[in-house]
C-alpha cells in the first residue's frame, strides 16, 4: 500500500474516532442553538457563540477519557491528531451555521417589519461576519489548545473574547455609520450584492484563518509531551 | 527487535539520563524500579507519547522517528489497565480501535473475548481492574502486534488475576516471535516469568541482563554490627540495626568474606540498590 493511501486510511480512522467516539451526540445538539437566529429582536450572535461552549464541554469530556493520550499511542502521525480535531471544530461550526440559516428563514415569518432592532438581521452580512468570527475563534483556540493537548479553558476564553470583539466592531460600525446600516443591516431591499460580498469575504477569511490555525497547532503539538 | 539508545528527557527535579537497552524477540522483559524512578517516562518517551530531548529508538530494523506509524502498527502499548472511553461499550471502542490497524482480525478479537471471558456489551467502566487489563490485551492480540509494551499492567490486581496475567504473557512469547516488555514494582511476578530484567534507578538503567545472571552476580551477606565496617566500602546497599547488618554485594566482592551469605531475589536487589549506603 502506498504511503499516501495508508495516510488517508489513518486520517479516515482518526476522523471516525474523533467525530463519533470522542464526541457523543449531545455535544452536536449545541448546534441546534444556531436556530436562535429565528428569535425576533434578539442579539442573534449568542446562538452562534454557543459553539464555544460546545467545544469547551467536549474538551472536558475528551480529557476525562484521556482521548489525546490514547490517540498518540495509536499508529497515527501527530499532525493527523491536530487535523482531526480541526475538522471536528469545523463540523460543529458549520452545523451551527446550517441551523442558523434555517432559523434565518424562519425569522422571515417571525420578525417585525423593522427587522432585528437589537443587532444585525440574520442576513448574508450576518453569516459573513459569523464566518469571520469563527475564523478568529479558531486561530485563537486551536493553536492554544495544542500547546498542551488537553487544557482548553484559556484558549476557549481567548477565542470567545476575540469572536465577540470582532462581532461588536461590526455591530458598532453598522450602528454608527448610517450608510452601513442601510446597506448591511436589512433583510430585504437593495444592496444584496454588497451583503453577498461580505459573506464571500467572511468565508474566505474563515478558510484562511482555520488552515493557518491548523498549521500552527500541528507545529506546536509535535513538541508536546503528554 | 527493539533498541533504545541514549534516551534523555529533563524535567524540573528529574532527568531520564541516557537510557539504553535492547529487547530480544521471544522473551519477556521486566522493567523494574521504584515509584518515580522513570519507568513510565522511559516507556512513553520511547513510543513518542512524551517527546524525548534526545536519543534514538529503532524497532524491527526501522528508525522510529521516520517510521513511527509503521512501527506502532506492530506494537501494542497500554498504560496500565484500559482506562479510555469508560462510558462506552467495549465492542464499540474495539470497532473504532480496529480502524487504525491494517492487520486487525475480528475473529481473533472474538476468540480472545471468549478466552478472557470478556463481555463486549459491557461498558468499559463496568469492567473490573483485571478485566480492563484483559481487554487491553485482547485489543493488542487482535491486531497482530509483535511487541507488547505494558506500563504497570498488574498493579492493583489480586494475586489470582496477576498469576493469570503472567500465564498470558508466557503464552504470547511461546511462539518465539513476539516479545513482552512490562514495567512493574511487583518483583515477585518477575521471579516467576521474566527472562530479562531492566532495572532503572533515579532515571538511569543500572542493571540490564538475564534474570539468572543478575541474581547470580549478587549476594546478600549477614553479620554482627561490628563486622559492617568490613563490607561497607564494597556494599551496594546496606541495612543496619542495633545488633546486626545485611548488605547486598557483587558476588565477586564477597567471595573472600567469612560471613553468612544468601541468594537474593529481585526484590532484595531492587531494595538494596535503591537504599545505597543509607540505613
Amino acid at each position: 500500500m502506498s504511503k499516501n493511501l495508508k495516510r488517508r486510511g489513518t486520517l479516515c480512522a482518526i476522523l471516525k474516532k474523533e467525530l463519533f467516539l470522542a464526541t457523543p451526540l449531545p455535544f452536536y445538539l449545541f448546534a441546534l442553538l444556531g436556530l436562535m437566529t429565528a428569535i425576533p429582536s434578539y442579539p442573534i450572535i449568542v446562538g452562534i457563540g454557543y459553539v464555544a461552549l460546545a467545544i469547551f464541554n467536549s474538551d472536558g469530556f475528551r480529557r476525562s477519557n484521556r482521548d489525546v493520550e490514547f490517540t498518540c499511542t495509536l499508529p497515527v502521525e501527530r499532525k493527523d491528531v491536530v487535523t482531526s480535531k480541526t475538522i471536528f471544530v469545523v463540523v460543529i461550526e458549520l452545523l451551527t451555521l446550517v441551523f442558523g440559516v434555517v432559523g434565518a428563514l424562519l425569522s422571515v415569518f417571525l420578525s417585525s417589519p423593522n427587522g432585528n432592532v437589537v443587532g444585525l438581521d440574520p442576513n448574508l452580512t450576518f453569516f459573513g461576519v459569523a464566518f469571520s468570527c469563527f475564523g478568529v475563534f479558531n486561530i485563537c483556540y486551536i493553536p492554544g489548545y495544542f500547546k498542551t493537548g488537553y487544557k482548553s479553558g484559556i484558549p476557549v476564553l481567548k477565542g470567545t473574547i476575540a469572536l465577540l470583539l470582532v462581532y461588536s466592531l461590526v455591530e458598532t460600525a453598522v450602528n454608527v455609520v448610517p450608510r452601513f446600516n442601510v446597506i448591511f443591516d436589512s433583510l430585504w431591499g437593495d444592496f444584496v450584492f454588497a451583503r453577498a460580498i461580505v459573506l464571500v469575504v467572511g468565508v474566505i477569511a474563515y478558510i484562511i484563518l482555520t488552515v493557518v490555525a491548523n498549521r500552527i497547532a500541528q507545529k506546536r503539538f509535535e513538541k508536546v509531551s503528554l | 527487535m527493539f533498541e533504545v539508545e541514549n534516551l534523555t528527557k529533563k524535567y524540573d527535579g528529574f532527568t531520564l539520563d541516557g537510557v539504553s537497552f535492547k529487547i530480544e524477540r521471544g522473551y519477556i522483559t521486566g522493567f523494574i524500579g521504584a515509584n518515580g524512578a522513570g519507568k513510565s517516562t522511559t516507556l512513553r518517551s520511547m513510543l513518542g507519547v512524551i517527546k524525548p530531548d534526545s536519543g534514538k529508538v529503532r524497532a524491527f530494523g526501522l528508525d522510529f522517528e521516520k517510521n513511527e506509524q509503521e512501527i506502532k502498527n506492530r506494537i501494542a502499548f497500554s498504560s496500565g489497565a484500559f482506562d479510555y472511553y469508560s462510558h462506552e461499550r467495549a465492542d464499540r471502542v474495539a470497532k473504532y480501535y480496529s480502524n487504525f490497524f491494517a492487520k486487525w482480525d475480528n475473529e481473533k478479537y472474538e476468540h480472545y473475548k471468549k478466552v478472557f471471558s470478556l463481555d463486549g456489551k459491557k461498558k468499559v467502566r463496568d469492567f473490573s481492574a483485571g478485566m480492563k487489563v484483559k481487554f487491553s490485551l485482547a485489543l493488542a492480540l487482535s491486531h497482530g502486534a509483535e511487541l507488547f509494551v505494558f506500563d504497570e499492567p498488574t498493579s492493583g490486581l489480586d494475586p489470582i488475576a496477576r498469576d493469570e496475567m503472567l500465564t498470558i504473557f508466557q503464552d504470547i512469547v511461546a511462539d518465539g516471535q513476539k516479545s513482552v516488555l512490562y514495567s512493574t514494582h511487583i518483583t515477585s511476578d518477575l521471579d516467576k516469568c521474566a527472562d530479562y530484567i531492566l532495572f532503572i534507578h533515579e532515571g538511569k538503567i543500572i542493571l540490564d541482563g538475564t534474570k539468572e545472571d543478575i541474581i547470580s552476580e549478587h549476594t546478600i551477606v549477614y553479620g554482627e554490627k561490628e563486622q559492617a565496617a568490613t563490607v561497607k566500602e564494597k556494599a551496594i546497599g546496606i541495612k543496619e540495626n542495633a545488633y546486626s547488618f545485611s548488605a547486598l554485594m557483587k558476588k565477586s566482592d564477597a567471595h573472600s568474606l567469612s560471613l553468612t551469605q544468601e541468594i537474593p531475589n529481585l526484590e532484595d536487589i531492587m531494595v538494596y540498590y535503591s537504599k545505597g549506603g543509607k540505613r
